[in-house]
C-alpha cells in the first residue's frame, strides 16, 4: 500500500488474516464465558502466526481490522466492551512483538511468547475494569481471569506452534514472504 | 458417483449495489446482535437464512440445527437461573438454556447475513475502504466454506481451506481474490431501496420490542 512507508504493505495478505481473525472471533463466539468479558483469543492465532513474516505496520493494520472488524461481527464496536478488547489486543501485540524480535527463539517459544501476550492482555483488562468501568471490586476476578488466561494463553500457543510446524500452505507462504 | 452441486443465482445481485448491500448487512448485523431476547434472535436468523438462500448460498437446516443444540448443551454446563432438573451432577438450568439458544441463533444469523450481504464484487473507497473490502470478501468465503473444517482432522483441513481461498502452490497465485477482476455491480435501483427497507425496518422492530 503506498504512503505508508518504505516498503509496500502487503494489502490482501493482511486482509486474508484478518478475515481469519474475524471468522475465529465468530467461531469464539459458540463458547460460553465461564466469567464476563472471558475471552478464549481464538482471533489471536493469526496475529501470532503471521509474527514471523508480517512487518511491524502490517502487523499494526492486522490489528486494526482484528479489533474493529471482530467489534463489528459480535456487536461490540459501540460499547464498553470495545475498550476492553483494543486494550487488551494492543498490550498483547505489543508483548508478544516485543519478545518476539528482541529475544532469540531458543529462549523463548511461540508458546512463551502466546502465553506472555495473554497474561498482558488480562492484566489489561483487570486495570480498565478497576479503574475506569467497575470500580476496585473487579478485583476480584484478577485470580480467576489470570488462572483462565493462563490456560488458554498456553493452548493457544500450542495450536500455533502445531500450526507451524505441520502447515504445509504457512511453509509456502513463508517461502514467497 | 455423486452429482456436482449446479452453482446457484443470486438474486440479490440484479437488485443491490455491492457497498449497498454490504452496509444493509450491517444494519441487519446490528439489529440482531443488539437483540436481546432467543425469539428475537431466532426471528431474525430465519431472515438471515432466507436472504442468504435468496442470495444463492447453500445453507444446510440439519447443520445448523445440529449446531445450536451443540451451543445449547455446551452452555448447559454453567448453570445460571432456574433449576429445571438434574441429569447427575449437571443441574439443567432455565437460564443457561436460553442464553445458549440465544447465542446458537446469533451465531447462525452472523453466518446467514454474512453470507447474503457480502458480495465477492465488494468494494469500498478510499485504500483503507479496499482493505476492508478485501477483508469482508474473504471472510465471506470463509463463512461459505466453514464445513470444511473437520474436528477429526483439523490442521490438514484448515490447510486445504487456507490454500484454496489464498493458494500458495507454485503457478497458482494468479487464482488468488485480489487478482481477479471484479464485475461489472449493478446500481441499487428502487425495488433494492424497496427491499433493505423492507427487512431492516421490521428487523429492528423485532430487535428494539421483542424482549
Amino acid at each position: 500500500m503506498p504512503g505508508f512507508g518504505k516498503r509496500p504493505v502487503r494489502t490482501d495478505l493482511v486482509a486474508f488474516f484478518g478475515a481469519l481473525s474475524l471468522f475465529f472471533a465468530t467461531l469464539e463466539y459458540l463458547f460460553p464465558k465461564p466469567i464476563p468479558f472471558f475471552r478464549l483469543g481464538l482471533s489471536n492465532l493469526p496475529l501470532l502466526v503471521s509474527l514471523g513474516f508480517f512487518s511491524f505496520r502490517e502487523q499494526l493494520l492486522l490489528l486494526l481490522l482484528k479489533v474493529v472488524g471482530t467489534g463489528i461481527v459480535n456487536g461490540t464496536l459501540t460499547s464498553y466492551v470495545f475498550l476492553f478488547s483494543t486494550g487488551a489486543t494492543l498490550a498483547s501485540f505489543l508483548v508478544m512483538y516485543g519478545l518476539y524480535r528482541l529475544t532469540p527463539p531458543r529462549l523463548v517459544s511461540l508458546t512463551g511468547i502466546s502465553l506472555a501476550g495473554a497474561i498482558a492482555s488480562n492484566a489489561v483488562q483487570i486495570a480498565l475494569a478497576m479503574g475506569i468501568v467497575y470500580g476496585p471490586a473487579s478485583g476480584v476476578v484478577a485470580p480467576w481471569y489470570f488462572g483462565l488466561g493462563t490456560f488458554t494463553g498456553w493452548a493457544m500457543g500450542w495450536g500455533a506452534t502445531q500450526f507451524q510446524k505441520h502447515s504445509k500452505w504457512l511453509g509456502r507462504l513463508r517461502g514467497q514472504t | 458417483m455423486a452429482k456436482p452441486n449446479r452453482p446457484r443465482t443470486d438474486r440479490l445481485a440484479c437488485l443491490l449495489h455491492p457497498t449497498a448491500r454490504f452496509f444493509w448487512g450491517l444494519a441487519l448485523l446490528a439489529c440482531l446482535v443488539f437483540a436481546a431476547d432467543w425469539k428475537a434472535r431466532g426471528l431474525l436468523a430465519l431472515l438471515g437464512m432466507g436472504l442468504a438462500l435468496a442470495a444463492g448460498k447453500r445453507v444446510s437446516f440439519g447443520y445448523f440445527a445440529f449446531l445450536v443444540a451443540s451451543v445449547v448443551v455446551f452452555n448447559l454446563f454453567l448453570p445460571v437461573g432456574r433449576v429445571w432438573l438434574t441429569l447427575g451432577p449437571v443441574p439443567i438450568t432455565e437460564g443457561a438454556f436460553f442464553l445458549g439458544l440465544g447465542k446458537g441463533m446469533t451465531f447462525a444469523g452472523l453466518v446467514f447475513f454474512s453470507l447474503a450481504s457480502i458480495s465477492r464484487d465488494l468494494r469500498l473507497p478510499g485504500r483503507f475502504g479496499a482493505l476492508w473490502g478485501q477483508t469482508f470478501a474473504w471472510y465471506e468465503q470463509l463463512m461459505d466454506q466453514r464445513k470444511a473444517l473437520k474436528p477429526r482432522a483439523l490442521l490438514m483441513s484448515i490447510d486445504r481451506l487456507l490454500e484454496r481461498l489464498y493458494p500458495t502452490r507454485p503457478g497458482t497465485e494468479a487464482d488468488r481474490p485480489a487478482n481477479r477482476k471484479p464485475f461489472a455491480s449493478t446500481k441499487t435501483g428502487f425495488p433494492g431501496w424497496l427491499l433493505m427497507g423492507l427487512t431492516v425496518v421490521p428487523a429492528a422492530l423485532v430487535s428494539v420490542f421483542l424482549r
